[in-house]
């Protein structure tokens, strides 16, 4: 059984970035895990929430290279932030890699910023 | 001498020093500490809710080596008699940095971590992550990790 544990609704690009709309699924398993009773977004879905909007608005099933830095700054329970905004900015590295720099945030607070590198 | 044929603890033994539970369990063993280094496994089953999906795979390795890099700080925290309160207040990763991917997993692959403290000073601890998997090294970086575990008994 697949079921996703979160919903892209919408997604725009505005001049260098690109800003995406995300329903997170409180009811999936995997918050039963992390934590019973204390569902916490897990931290590496965050980074794959990331990698996954930009792969989704082009089409393209990239993967990842290197994390850079990953800063978890405030905890995301997603029975309290089930409505989030993720933004992306894409560069080409040096060794022709794609840096993303991204961050999750909603209108009051930044739970999460990133640097990563994909191919 | 760590020997990965003789686990430490196992299993249901983990959740003594470790907040997650089923479905995201990701550390079968733990072997022990040697030379400062922490030494687990975990082999990912075809049945599990991590396996139905792709993308999960590559991000069993990073959330394998947290879970192995809690196990051993609530494991030193332990033998160091200090009050260890295994909940999902107990610490958290605060920053992963220079998390290097060199393959990928495939689904009952048997993953061997290896765990090594690089900085401690108060209640941070800068956990540095291998990962190897049939003696090939595929996912290593860095962790800070904030516990919030301190009183001694």
């Amino acid at each position: 059984m697949k079921q996703p544990i979160y919903d892209i609704e919408n997604m725009e690009k505005r001049e260098d970035e690109l800003l995406f709309s995300v329903k997170l699924m409180a009811e999936h398993p995997i918050f039963k895990g992390h934590f019973p009773d204390h569902p916490i977004l897990p931290g590496i879905i965050s980074i794959y929430m990331v990698k996954d909007c930009f792969s989704q608005y082009h089409h393209v099933d990239y993967t990842f290279f290197h994390i850079i830095q990953c800063k978890f700054i405030k905890i995301i329970d997603p029975t309290l932030h089930s409505k989030l905004n993720i933004s992306v900015k894409n560069a080409l590295s040096n060794d022709n890699k794609i840096e993303l720099s991204g961050k999750i945030f909603n209108k009051i607070e930044t739970f999460v910023t990133l640097k990563i590198l994909i191919v | 001498m760590i020997s990965l044929f003789n686990p430490l603890l196992k299993n249901d033994e983990l959740l003594e020093y470790l907040p997650q539970r089923k479905p995201f369990v990701l550390v079968d063993s733990f072997y022990g500490i040697l030379d400062k280094a922490a030494y687990t496994s975990f082999t990912l089953q075809k049945e599990s809710i991590l396996s139905n999906e792709k993308w999960y795979l590559e991000m069993v390795a990073i959330e394998f080596l947290a879970q192995s890099g809690i196990i051993m700080m609530n494991y030193k925290a332990k033998q160091n008699k200090e009050v260890v309160n295994i909940n999902q207040l107990s610490g958290f990763i605060c920053k992963i940095k220079k998390f290097q991917f060199s393959g990928t997993l495939r689904i009952e692959d048997q993953l061997i971590g290896k765990i090594i403290s690089t900085y401690h000073l108060c209640n941070m601890m800068i956990l540095h992550a291998e990962c190897y998997v049939s003696h090939n090294k595929l996912f290593e970086g860095d962790y800070e990790v904030l516990s919030l575990n301190q009183n001694k008994e």
